[in-house]
């Protein structure tokens, strides 16, 4: 390569360097200020180092903190197992192209182009011209809407990868429909599927646009936004931020290291495969 | 290999009956995605326990039409009858039939034993049957030492293997193969081609096998089906469709012949002179009757074409011969193929074999040949 070629290269990974910083720095600012001393504010300078803040977060405020933590856990785990059970089902009809499966597309994205506060003040007056009072099915109405298209597009990436005619030779040596389904295509498809429910469970833990019009009971990202408006905040904050990102760093993770595996093998078996 | 006792049918079985089992007619059958036709009402019968080999280009209807056999598409019209049953609205799953898929399609999840045993587990076999024929049918395979194994930690050809051994423990009279051989290397092609071959006689079942190989076709095949554009163009032993193609695509697709336009000069009985480009060639035995002055194509295999250094002038020769130089000289181990050029400007291809060594004092563009041939070596087409 030759010496302009290489300079240029340095320049952008110096660039995408700079574009890091941009993103995550204040992410690594509000985890460097969570160690902020007792007498710490919440900016910079650091007054002492130590736990304070986090001790505080665990013995004083998250049984303030609980109750939205336990909602937006459950309404998270629904929202991950209706949206990949949803989401199976409609990429089997699209890539079996059952008539009106063109529509399947551009309808399920749809929810993703809509911005969020209309969906969520239009699932607020429709569940109240309906009479009800918005709730927690209300909530996970939105949820699912939200997380639906994410798991499906992982789910037609998944479908992308899978041969039709594994499926075709199950039928071949006498299986049915279902037990095509569960025996075959179910076990080979379940990363995929654990996959969209994680994604799932990602979006409608940290879900705050939509959901803010439609409960009364605060979800956790709405308990802290009304924390933050209403209390005079504290370094403590910044921990929970913290730990926040840290849980789904740490499922974003999960999502992708069995693919990470998933590779390795594929490369790792390939070399221990008997020669002829 | 070791022998499968269930696998292998005494001849007596179909006998009693009349014939093998395993008798494959297709009536009309036609298919067709959206505005193309894949199949075109074909009509085609496979004789029980035949090793049949459909041979065309891709998107000739050559898989469609194996798979409407297997149930895994539907024909839009005709019968598809087995030993007289018509199976058009039987399911995949309920045929007597078992496929060989292209890249096998072993199931990734399971073991190579558990691959096997699918079929025996989903037609309700006990579990101590079913281990038994998985065994023996692993035995015969010569895959006992990687039952515990995953599909991807065999080799293709161990796949393939696998691949046989599962459609085959189920017992069925037809076997289809879906160009069983294309993900293989070529050395490994040529062995497993004879080993399939091997096998469709020690079981005596039919065999069905698309490929787009022709000489894979030549080597295994009882009968050969060629096909373009949905139909049928000819059927017929390897002998007959390599050394008499009754029709131009056969003749250009099975390679290696020399196909020249002319027009039909003169006809006396079944010895027909036709007039190609100024080179006079002369057929007998022709099996269609022709006119004077029709048009036709004449096919001569390059293999059927001698070659002798002579320098003469074009007009001397007899039909059948032609004056031409070497334009190029292709080595190809086992034979050696001499492109040339005729003084009118056609091209012809001869082939010898490499010991004759008479090509080792030809000179490209210099040394002056003739190129001659029997009048039973040329073909006339009409179609």
């Amino acid at each position: 390569m030759s010496a302009r070629g290489r300079w240029f290269d340095r320049l952008l990974g110096l660039y995408f360097v700079v574009i890091l910083l941009f993103l995550y720095g204040p992410i690594l600012v509000m985890a460097v200020l969570s160690f902020q001393g007792p007498q710490g504010g919440m900016t910079f300078p650091m007054r002492g180092f130590g736990f304070h803040w986090w001790t505080r977060l665990f013995q004083v405020r998250a049984s303030e903190l609980q109750e939205a933590i336990l909602r937006s856990l459950l309404v998270a785990v629904e929202t991950g197992v209706i949206a990949a059970a949803f989401s199976v089902v409609i990429a089997f009809a699209y890539r079996r192209r059952l008539p009106g499966s063109s529509l399947l597309l551009p309808i399920v994205l749809l929810a993703l182009m809509t911005p969020g506060i209309l969906l969520g003040l239009g699932m607020s007056l429709w569940w109240r011209i309906l009479n009800f009072q918005p709730g927690h099915l209300a909530l996970l109405g939105v949820h699912v809407v939200w997380a639906l298209p994410f798991a499906f597009l992982v789910m037609i990436a998944v479908l992308n990868r899978f041969d039709p005619r594994v499926e075709e030779s199950a039928r071949d040596l006498g299986a049915s429909e279902s037990r095509t389904f569960f025996e075959i295509v179910l076990p080979i498809i379940w990363p995929g599927i654990l996959s969209a429910a994680l994604f799932g469970f990602t979006l409608s833990l940290n879900e705050f646009e939509r959901s803010v019009l439609v409960t009364s009971d605060n979800t956790l990202p709405l308990q802290l936004w009304a924390m933050l408006t209403v209390q005079i905040i504290e370094p403590d904050l910044y921990a929970l931020g913290t730990l926040t990102i840290l849980i789904t760093f740490v499922i974003v993770a999960a999502l992708f290291i069995p693919t990470v595996i998933g590779q390795f093998r594929r490369l790792g078996g390939r070399a221990e495969a008997g020669e002829e | 290999m070791a022998v499968l006792a269930q696998n292998e049918r005494p001849a007596e079985d179909g006998v009693a009956s009349g014939g093998q089992r395993g008798t494959v007619v297709l009536r009309g059958v036609a298919k067709r995605f959206g505005t193309t036709t894949a199949v075109d009402h074909i009509d085609l019968t496979i004789p029980g326990g035949s090793y049949v080999v459909l041979l065309g280009p891709s998107g000739c209807g050559k898989t469609t039409l194996l798979r409407m056999i297997g149930g895994h598409e539907m024909a839009d019209a005709g019968d598809i009858l087995l030993d007289g049953v018509r199976l058009n609205d039987v399911p995949a799953a309920q045929r007597d039939i078992s496929t060989v898929f292209q890249h096998y399609a072993l199931f990734p999840h399971k073991t190579v034993a558990e691959n096997v045993e699918f079929g025996l587990k989903m037609r309700g076999l006990p579990p101590a049957e079913r281990e038994q024929r998985v065994s023996e049918a692993l035995e015969f395979m010569d895959l006992a030492n990687l039952r515990d194994r995953l599909p991807k930690q065999l080799s293709g050809g161990q796949q393939q293997r696998v691949a046989l051994a599962r459609a085959l423990v189920t017992q069925p009279t037809v076997l289809l193969l879906d160009e069983p051989l294309g993900d293989l290397d070529r050395l490994l092609q040529l062995r497993m081609r004879v080993e399939l071959r091997t096998l469709q006689r020690r079981l005596r079942i039919s065999f069905i096998h698309v490929t787009h190989n022709q000489e894979e076709a030549l080597a295994i095949a009882d009968q050969i089906v060629v096909m373009e554009d949905g139909q049928i163009k000819q059927v017929g032993s390897p002998q007959e469709v390599y050394r008499r193609p009754t029709n131009l695509f056969t003749a250009s697709f099975m390679g290696d012949n020399n196909i020249l336009a002319g027009r039909v000069l003169s006809v006396n009985g079944d010895a027909v002179e036709v007039a190609c480009d100024g080179l006079r060639l002369r057929a007998n035995g022709v099996p269609h009757a022709l006119t004077v002055d029709q048009p036709v194509h004449a096919s001569i295999r390059a293999a059927t074409v001698r070659v002798r250094p002579e320098a003469t002038a074009a007009t001397d020769l007899p039909p059948n011969c032609v004056a031409a130089r070497a334009t190029f000289i292709e080595y190809l181990g086992d034979i050696v193929k001499l492109h040339c050029q005729t003084a009118s400007g056609l091209p012809l291809i001869a082939k010898l074999p490499e010991s004759d060594t008479s090509w080792q004092h030809i000179r490209e563009d210099e040394t002056d040949l003739v190129l001659y041939w029997d009048d039973a070596d040329v073909q006339l087409l009409t179609a």
